[in-house]
């Protein structure tokens, strides 16, 4: 056997035995619930049987940083999980769970006490979940570019210019047309973060960590065009309302400082 | 394989071999592999959405001037705050049109007007054509902006001010008119809708109100459902002023007198054909194409406004 082919026989078994060991995580969209069962099975034993009558405590807990929040980590909201502790029944399974995911993406694991042991099961929060569309980078080129001080080191990682990508072919016409009617790059700000969710301030921009103010902003359907960087702003209007920047509900809205489009999809 | 090169490949063996140990350890020390050898699946039934909040108080309506008045709202001191926001359906659209055949399709063309009473200038406006549009041209200071083929068979062109925000030239005022709007395509003339926007003042100019900020504010807290009734009132097409026009409509292919009754039978259902209701009703009887024409004749020699423009194009292109 050469090199190469041990070298891909081992990687191939190193693989299968990392899938038997970490579970495929359990997804939900930030601010719904999942309903699940844990089946517990005693692996050391013959047959794998049922953990049946085990007592079970469940505790959820969140990674630090993670869904591209890397502040406030202290409270950060972690969800809840309804019952939090229960008895297995004869099948080794529990009753009916409820996780109810909080409204910020991010990676939860929920520890699982059991058997006098602690393992883990992942929930993700995304909004990408369930064929979602939310989010990859708008990124900066010839027809539009992210508003001066507008990116925040709170939401790094390409900040907070993420879009479904729906939205992302229709902001490129927007930008496009806009540059090719005004002979000037579109302006752009605050759009939604990577994994979706809740977008949160701070208290630098007036507002509080895991909270609203940007109320919208969780699905990669809001786009934010600032009127200090940004001339035409009738034009821009019609320019974003004719490709879809109003098409979501609501419409376009005028805040004091700038345009909040609502596309669809 | 020379001896050397199997040693050479059992020791690189080897080596993958001790990693792998070590990955497969590593996860081992950890809590969630103990020594209870305990296996925990996971089985997911489904995700719901969290069920709409709404409170006792909370209402939308519009108010007599068709503005948009939110109840149930409250400030994050937990003072209840009512919302009223103005819409941008202060415009009082006239259109008139005309329809020429000519080489390769017929030509529309609009002269929009904004009746005297209006509150707001016009700033944009769509026709929902239902033929394929070729082309589509404005008049100075305007912009054919798009032609929306997403939700087929309506084809959805956006004229708009093309114009530096502080230029009124052209601006369809209260009172103003302009004519030079025009579709080409190859579909007949038939009744479509057009939906128009008024413009509201923007933060410098003249007339303007933060009304709609509360919408998207940290300061204002508003129930799911409050929400939502609010953005459908404020939605594209909710948000506009709708009227009915001769536009592109019905393919070539299609029977003159099928095409010609569906057009009667539509304009039925708009108040200002109700002075020929019955003689539309009673025209619809016959299915022979010459006999609806010479109905239509007649009924175009009393006719005027819309009715007119529906009855003599269709007159002159069925």
């Amino acid at each position: 056997m050469s090199i190469p082919q041990v070298r891909t026989a081992l990687v191939m078994g190193l693989l299968a035995i990392s899938i038997a060991i970490h579970a495929q995580p359990i997804e939900v969209r930030p601010g719904e619930s999942v309903q699940f069962q844990l089946c517990f099975y005693w692996e050391n034993l013959p047959g794998q049987p049922p953990a049946a009558n085990i007592d079970v405590v469940l505790q959820p807990e969140v990674f630090p940083m993670s869904g591209y929040h890397w502040h406030d980590d202290a409270s950060r909201p972690k969800g809840s999980v309804q019952p939090s502790s229960f008895r297995t029944s004869g099948d080794g399974c529990s009753p009916m769970l409820q996780f109810y995911a909080p409204i910020a993406a991010g990676m939860h694991p929920l520890v699982i006490y059991a058997a006098a042991s602690a393992h883990t099961q992942e929930i993700w929060i995304g909004a990408w979940v369930n064929n979602g569309n939310c989010c990859v980078q708008l990124y900066e080129n010839q027809d539009l570019f992210y508003k001066p001080g507008g990116s925040q080191p709170e939401h790094p990682d390409w900040y907070g210019f993420n879009v479904s990508t729906p939205t992302v072919a229709k902001m490129q016409t927007i930008a496009q047309q806009y540059r090719q009617q005004i002979g000037q790059r579109l302006c752009v700000n605050d759009m939604s973060l990577n994994w979706g969710g809740v977008f949160d301030l701070g208290p630098r921009y007036g507002g509080q960590y895991w909270q609203v103010p940007h109320a919208e902003h969780r699905l990669g359907l809001n786009v934010d065009l600032p009127f200090s960087c940004n001339n035409y702003l009738q034009t821009m209007y019609n320019i974003a309302l004719a490709n879809g920047g109003g098409a979501g509900p609501g419409g376009i809205l005028i805040h004091s400082d700038h345009y909040h489009l609502r596309f669809v999809d | 394989m020379t001896h050397v090169g199997m040693f050479s490949a059992g020791a690189y063996a080897l080596r993958l071999c001790v990693l792998l140990v070590l990955v497969v350890a590593v996860p081992g020390q950890q809590p969630q592999n103990s020594a209870s050898q305990l296996r925990v699946v996971p089985r997911v039934s489904g995700t719901q959405q969290s069920e709409m909040t709404r409170s006792p108080n909370d209402s939308v309506r519009l108010n007599n001037d068709g503005d948009l008045v939110i109840e149930g709202a409250r400030r994050r001191t937990g003072e209840q705050v009512t919302i009223v926001i103005t819409r941008r359906v202060h415009v009082r659209p006239v259109i008139t049109a005309s329809v020429q055949r000519g080489a390769s399709g017929f030509r529309y063309e609009y002269k929009v007007a904004n009746a005297p009473d209006a509150k707001q200038w016009i700033q944009i406006f769509w026709v929902d054509a239902l033929g394929p549009v070729v082309a589509a041209r404005t008049p100075e200071y305007w912009r054919a902006y798009n032609i929306d083929r997403t939700k087929p068979p309506v084809e959805r062109v956006f004229f708009g001010r093309d114009a530096a925000d502080n230029d009124g030239n052209r601006r369809l005022s209260a009172g103003a008119s302009q004519e030079g709007f025009v579709l080409e395509s190859q579909a007949r003339p038939g009744l479509v809708r057009l939906f128009f926007v008024g413009h509201k003042p923007l933060p410098g100019e003249s007339g303007f109100t933060a009304d709609e900020t509360v919408l998207d504010s940290p300061d204002v807290v508003m129930s799911e459902w409050l929400q939502q009734e609010a953005n459908k009132q404020l939605s594209m097409n909710a948000n506009t002023v709708g009227i009915m026009a001769i536009g592109p409509k019905v393919q070539p292919s299609v029977p003159a007198a099928q095409a010609i009754r569906n057009e009667l039978l539509e304009a039925l259902r708009h108040p200002a054909f109700a002075p020929d209701r019955e003689a539309i009703n009673a025209l619809l009887i016959n299915q022979d194409r010459a006999a609806l024409l010479r109905g239509l004749q007649s009924l175009l020699g009393k006719a005027t406004g819309i009715r007119a423009e529906l009855y003599s194009a269709l007159v002159q292109h069925y």
